[in-house]
């Protein structure tokens, strides 16, 4: 058993959370409480050091564009304030969304648009396998076509059917996938208790 | 007018030349967005603090009011208080600091998601019947992508990892691909309300559409 | 018979819980050393790193942070020491708050074992907030971005970053994450630049990320736990991912099982009401 002190919290804590399997109690509580506390503190941190390297120490050199983003960012904190200046923080927030969204759109269109007809356009059909993917994208595009008129038209009730089709085995994969990535975050945890804590595992 | 038109012709601007900088080669426009794009950086670090508040709203009037296990709300604001200063005084190298992202939250983070390896597995047992040709079709892949990914499967059958490379490179790369291409379409749909102006909900729910 | 499957219908939660543990915990004590079968994922993304000559510059962005790194650790580890054992040098860059600290642990832990030196091998930048907006950044300004690395040390100075203006420079992109990382990557990256990218994501993620492989964006997947442990067999370097597959196959195998008797379970209650 490891005599490390660090391990010993790190494994009361472990424990602490998998306590919930047995009933919701005091003891989870207490760990979930503490993760919060630490996660809202450690964003702020973050926060802190990512705007002081940014901003704060070019503004101290006096390069003084960089007082904007500073002053939109603290105006972001009006919201916790009186109606009378709450308002304020739209401002920040009318920029970032903006910025998200116009980010979105360039992108989106290149290489996720583009690309992705690019690539299902050069498919050699001859190939069996190129053909159900030919088949798969198309009928799962058709699936997503919401025009009531389009939509009930007998061709595009066959094809959205077939579509379902490869949208099921498309979320039977993700499921499998899904698993797997559920398991992984145990053993991790199992690993560490059984191997770090208790040294059972070699 | 300050109140929501201002905000929305700022949003209509501000993305207006991001979205051009990247069609047009013009250096004035590339300079502006590359600026205005820098300083989101920096107004998403401000972001990263509103939690802090945020909780320190909702546990100090639980404290105030001794509302059931009012105790625990002390003891969140107690180590959100201590770590944030330690991690702005000493930084987040210092040895106390790391002592705890290592040890408490690191542990916590990963036995939190942990828990899901339980869940799973029980909500399948009880939730996942084929009832139709569809749900025969989920489960069918499901099955054989979960046995085609682990060696037990291989060592069952060797075909079976093929399978699973079959399923995850025809069927599901074909219907992941129609769905990003039309998720593709509307979110170049949903960006191009925002920056218009004809999709207001970020100002907040008085002012949405 | 639906006695029994009446009863095992109602069956306490906390029983299956103890099932589930043991089928993990067991092949981790006493591994069963089941045969790997790597994909072609995994086996393209390994070629890609493996095929670069040495001193050239990876580009490492991730989101690893507690709750990813079980299936992110593992494939960071490995593909860090197949770098270092090959003389590659890498850029690490973290986009999330709570990725710095996994990356400092492993350029640290791995420091003495392939004597590569820190500022020239292999550099950490700091973390910047913005999500999507950051990847923005680093595609068309990043070293606007980034001045100083994670230490505050000035970046100018260190051999690593010497001739790169833009992030064009970089020989591959590599990105480990969890989320949208990957989109935010392959918009704002790998589209633009032309680079050759690998996808590092957990294994939840990996059904949404193959369309892009398929269509060539992304020249490999590691997926998951199961993607680390195929590029730790493919590298010969044995670490976690290895470790912990025996105990997927028998939680798999536990899994499917029990979805099993659900469905006969099922199907005998609903004929015995009708």
């Amino acid at each position: 058993m490891s005599t490390s002190f660090e391990v010993w919290v790190a494994a009361f804590f472990t424990l602490a959370i998998f306590s919930y399997l047995f009933k919701d109690n005091i003891v989870f509580e207490f760990a979930e409480h503490t993760f919060i506390g630490f996660s809202a503190a450690h964003f702020f941190v973050e926060g802190y050091h990512n705007i002081n390297g940014m901003a704060v120490d070019p503004l101290k050199e006096g390069d003084w564009p960089w007082i904007i983003p500073i002053i939109l960012g603290l105006l972001l904190y009006t919201r916790y304030l009186p109606k009378s200046v709450s308002w304020l923080s739209r401002f920040p927030v009318a920029i970032m969304v903006s910025i998200a969204s116009a980010a979105q759109i360039r992108g989106t269109l290149h290489a996720e648009f583009i690309s992705q007809i690019a690539a299902t356009s050069k498919l050699d059909i001859r190939q069996p396998n190129n053909l159900i993917f030919l088949i798969g994208v198309v009928t799962v595009c058709s699936y997503f076509l919401y025009l009531k008129r389009v939509r009930e038209s007998s061709t595009l009730k066959v094809t959205s059917r077939v579509g379902r089709y490869f949208l099921m085995a498309a979320f039977g994969a993700s499921l499998g996938t899904t698993v797997m990535g559920r398991y992984s975050l145990l053993i991790g945890r199992l690993q560490f208790l059984f191997g770090d804590w208790i040294k059972l595992i070699k | 007018m300050w109140k929501t038109d201002i905000p929305v012709m700022l949003a209509f601007i501000v993305g207006t030349i991001i979205v051009l900088s990247y069609f047009l080669n013009i250096l004035a426009l590339q300079v502006a967005a590359d600026q205005l794009v820098t300083w989101l950086v920096i107004i998403a670090g401000f972001a990263l603090g509103l939690g802090v508040i945020n909780l320190l709203q909702v546990h100090s009037k639980k404290i105030a009011t001794k509302s059931s296990k009012w105790g625990l709300s002390v003891w969140l604001v107690l180590v959100m208080l201590i770590s944030l200063g330690i991690g702005v005084t000493q930084g987040t190298q210092s040895k106390a600091y790391s002592f705890m992202f290592k040890n408490v939250y690191t542990a916590l983070g990963a036995t939190t998601f942990a828990l899901h390896a339980f869940f799973l597995p029980a909500a399948a047992y009880r939730a996942f019947r084929v009832t139709s040709l569809e749900s025969g079709v989920f489960l069918l892949a499901g099955a054989l992508v979960m046995l085609g990914q682990v060696g037990i499967g291989a060592a069952m059958w060797s075909k079976f990892p093929l399978v699973k490379s079959w399923i995850m490179n025809v069927p599901n790369s074909s219907a992941m691909r129609g769905i990003t291409i039309t998720a593709a379409l509307g979110l170049a749909s949903t960006g191009l309300r925002i920056i218009l102006g004809l999709d207001r909900g970020y100002l907040g729910s008085s002012n949405a559409e | 018979m639906a006695g029994l499957f009446r009863k095992l219908d109602k069956m306490d939660d906390r029983i299956l819980y103890v099932l589930i543990g043991l089928s993990v915990l067991l092949p981790l004590i006493k591994p069963m050393q089941l045969p790997l079968s790597p994909s072609s994922m995994s086996v393209d993304a390994f070629e890609a790193v493996d095929s670069m000559p040495a001193g050239s510059r990876i580009f490492l962005i991730t989101e690893i942070g507690p709750t990813l790194s079980a299936e992110l650790l593992p494939q960071l580890v490995a593909i860090h020491r197949h770098a270092m054992s090959k003389g590659l040098r890498i850029i690490y860059t973290p986009t999330s708050p709570v990725s710095s600290p996994f990356l400092v642990d492993i350029v640290d832990d791995w420091q003495q074992e392939y004597s590569y030196e820190y500022g020239k091998d292999v550099v950490i930048l700091p973390f910047r907030a913005g999500d999507e907006s950051l990847v923005v950044q680093i595609g068309q300004n990043f070293r606007g971005l980034y001045d100083e690395d994670y230490y505050e040390d000035d970046l100018e100075g260190m051999e690593i970053m010497q001739g790169i203006s833009d992030i064009g420079d970089v020989d591959l992109v590599i990105s480990l994450g969890g989320g949208e990382l990957y989109r935010w990557v392959v918009r704002h990256i790998q589209a633009p630049k032309k680079l050759p990218t690998i996808i590092g994501c957990t294994a939840v993620m990996t059904t949404f990320v193959v369309p892009f492989y398929s269509s060539g964006q992304f020249v490999g997947i590691i997926s998951g736990l199961g993607g680390s442990a195929d590029y730790e067999f493919l590298a010969n370097l044995p670490g976690a991912g290895v470790s912990g597959m025996d105990a997927q196959s028998l939680g798999h195998v536990v899994l499917l099982i029990l979805i099993l008797l659900g469905n006969i379970s099922g199907l005998v209650l609903r004929r015995e009401s009708v």
